[in-house]
């Protein structure tokens, strides 16, 4: 998918976001945790990293690429379990969700904020 | 209902001795912008002090959440 749109606008943002579509565990809830628990940086969100079906979450993955570092991404509308369960594991209300080694880093306003301060950077080294 | 007004007098009274200002994002106040300075953020991360509103906001607008806007700051005496 890359390449595709890198080879005939070399202007076109590169991606660095690849979707998770397989789920490990019996329940919601040990499938949520292996989602945190097996990707380093995984963000929750509406859509993919190729189509975002919210402002929020593009935004989201906008930063992440203009970061270059590789991370997951989980679309939360392809399942309504996950995400019902991952409000309550999270204790955070909305989407996006970025999780960084397991922990909830926040949601589209604490990332423009810690995108701006340059603390984002850091914390997926 | 003034939305603005009712999340004011809410977070007013969650966090004494804060700064705190609530505004329209877009006609309607279904997105408000809502920015806290206080003293109760210190010492904590920018997760928590947001979750500290988020806590306040859950009861009441339990529908409107995915519109908010938060930016929080600690105040130093």
């Amino acid at each position: 998918m890359r390449n595709i749109f890198n080879i005939s606008n070399n202007k076109a943002p590169a991606q660095f976001g690849e979707a998770v579509t397989e789920l490990k565990g019996a329940t919601t809830r040990e499938q949520v945790e292996a989602l945190v628990k097996d990707h380093q940086t995984i963000l929750f969100m509406k859509g993919n990293p190729v189509f975002p079906q919210c402002g929020f979450s593009a935004r989201a993955v906008g930063m992440l690429n203009a970061l270059q570092k590789p991370f997951k991404t989980f679309d939360i509308l392809s399942d309504p379990d996950i995400r019902q369960d991952l409000k309550e594991f999270a204790n955070w209300p909305t989407y996006p969700q970025l999780w960084v080694d397991g922990k909830l880093v926040g949601g589209s306003d604490i990332m423009v904020e810690l995108y701006e301060s340059g603390e984002l950077k850091d914390l997926l080294k | 209902m003034d939305r603005i007004k009712q999340v004011k007098q809410l977070l007013d009274g969650a966090f004494p001795d804060s700064e705190i200002d609530v505004f329209d994002l877009a006609e309607g106040q279904d997105y408000l912008g809502i920015t806290v300075l206080s003293p109760a953020f210190k010492g904590l991360s920018i997760l928590e002090q947001h979750r500290l509103v988020m806590d306040q906001l859950r009861e009441t607008l339990k529908e409107e959440l995915h519109a908010v806007k938060i930016k929080t700051r600690v105040k130093n005496d």
